[in-house]
């Protein structure tokens, strides 16, 4: 079985498209602008980038690093860098092989029958950059592309994507920190936390 | 069956073009922990987060969640501006003022040259003619700019004053209370 050449391949710029992101919700202001997206909630600010985005981590220190410190009273209680991976086959028949000896525990492979339509994914937390906690969730998903099952549409294995949820998430209601300028540094680590999460998902390859 | 070719297993996925669809948490007050991936509201250890009640910012100060949603939605200018302030975005909309350089309007360094010109007595008299219409215009526009700037700040001001009224309130009702704090005590058996 050879990999398929990456053009064939749906990339996650065109699987996620950023307005997809979100659900509204009362109390929800949300702000476009050419770089990023700013969304306020009630308990939230979170700002979004462009899959593509190379510049975000000026941003996060223009836009969340000048809202910290212009408005340092609002009770910051926690920050979360997020990635969100979406990968897709590229060998669609040798799929069920790979989610099982990558992902599949041995409680999960107990509670199974090793059929082909299984399939597993996986969860696991570590303490990363000083203090925050890196949380990664992997989960296979089903997505039926448009013509699947019809005749002469694409087999249904083709559509099964690889999501890696990436979650660095730091705690700012410990006694021992002060929260903007946690803040700051958190902010600051944005390209290393995005480097090292694009390398776990590299590292599926494997 | 499970297919278990080694060779299959490692060409599976393609990430070389998995570029993630990134976005950063900010949470404040009672909310969440900012952990969108696991939706727990527990720590690790099972203990729960911090109490609400204990993560209110002290009164009358500004936070995001009291002003943000306010001030991104308002459509007087001076919020405006303020939210262009704070997310260091480059404020280029319809309603800013039209004197922002643009098409349609003078060249204003032709007017700075005019008025060099005028003061070292050299302007001819088509120079001079123009100089009157560009410094009609630059009155105008200014006019424009001040009252439009005075009715943005119209409803800050008035706060501004309300806050100094109620500062000369407690000023005045402090030196009240050190004025009687000071004259001697009419209570018997109290020391003076």
């Amino acid at each position: 079985m050879r990999a398929r050449p990456a053009s064939r391949l749906a990339t996650v710029g065109q699987v996620c498209s950023a307005g997809n992101q979100f659900t509204p919700a009362p109390g929800l202001t949300r702000v476009r602008t050419d770089g990023f997206e700013l969304l306020v909630l009630p308990d939230r600010v979170q700002i979004q980038f462009p899959p593509a985005a190379d510049d975000a981590d000026a941003y996060l220190a223009r836009v969340l690093g000048g809202i910290a410190k212009t408005l340092p009273h609002t009770p910051y209680s926690a920050i979360g860098l997020n990635n969100k991976y979406e990968v897709r086959p590229a060998d669609s028949a040798g799929f069920a092989a790979w989610n099982r000896k990558t992902f599949a525990s041995p409680w999960a492979l107990a509670q199974t029958q090793s059929k082909a339509q299984e399939r597993f994914g996986c969860s696991f937390a570590y303490d990363a950059f000083d203090g925050a906690r890196m949380r990664i969730r992997a989960e296979v998903s089903a997505k039926t592309p448009a013509g699947a099952g019809e005749p002469g549409g694409e087999a249904t294995l083709a559509s099964y994507v690889v999501t890696l949820n990436c979650n660095l998430h730091r705690d700012l209601k410990d006694l021992d920190v002060e929260p903007t300028r946690e803040l700051t540094r958190m902010l600051s680590r944005w390209k290393r936390v995005r480097e090292q999460t694009r390398s776990l998902a590299r590292s599926l390859m494997r | 069956m499970i297919d278990s070719d080694e060779q299959h297993s490692t060409r599976v996925l393609d990430a070389d073009q998995a570029v993630p669809s990134g976005y950063v948490s900010l949470v404040y007050g009672g909310g969440s922990r900012g952990d969108e991936e696991w939706g727990d509201a527990e720590n690790d250890d099972g203990t729960c987060f911090r109490d609400p009640q204990q993560m209110n910012p002290p009164a009358n100060t500004l936070t995001v969640a009291g002003i943000a949603p306010r001030l991104l939605t308002s459509s007087n200018p001076f919020n405006q501006y303020l939210v262009g302030v704070l997310l260091a975005i480059p404020y280029v909309r319809a309603t800013w003022p039209a004197e922002s350089p643009g098409p349609g309007l003078p060249d204003w360094s032709h007017w700075h040259a005019l008025r060099q010109k005028a003061e070292q007595g050299t302007l001819c008299e088509l120079e001079a003619e123009q100089l009157s219409k560009l410094s009609a215009w630059a009155k105008e526009l200014d006019e424009a700019a001040r009252t439009r700037q005075a009715r943005a700040l119209q409803p800050i001001l008035q706060r501004h004053d309300q806050v100094l009224n109620s500062l000369a309130h407690i000023a005045a009702l402090l030196s009240q209370v050190i004025e009687e704090s000071a004259k001697p005590s009419s209570k018997p058996g109290r020391a003076p």
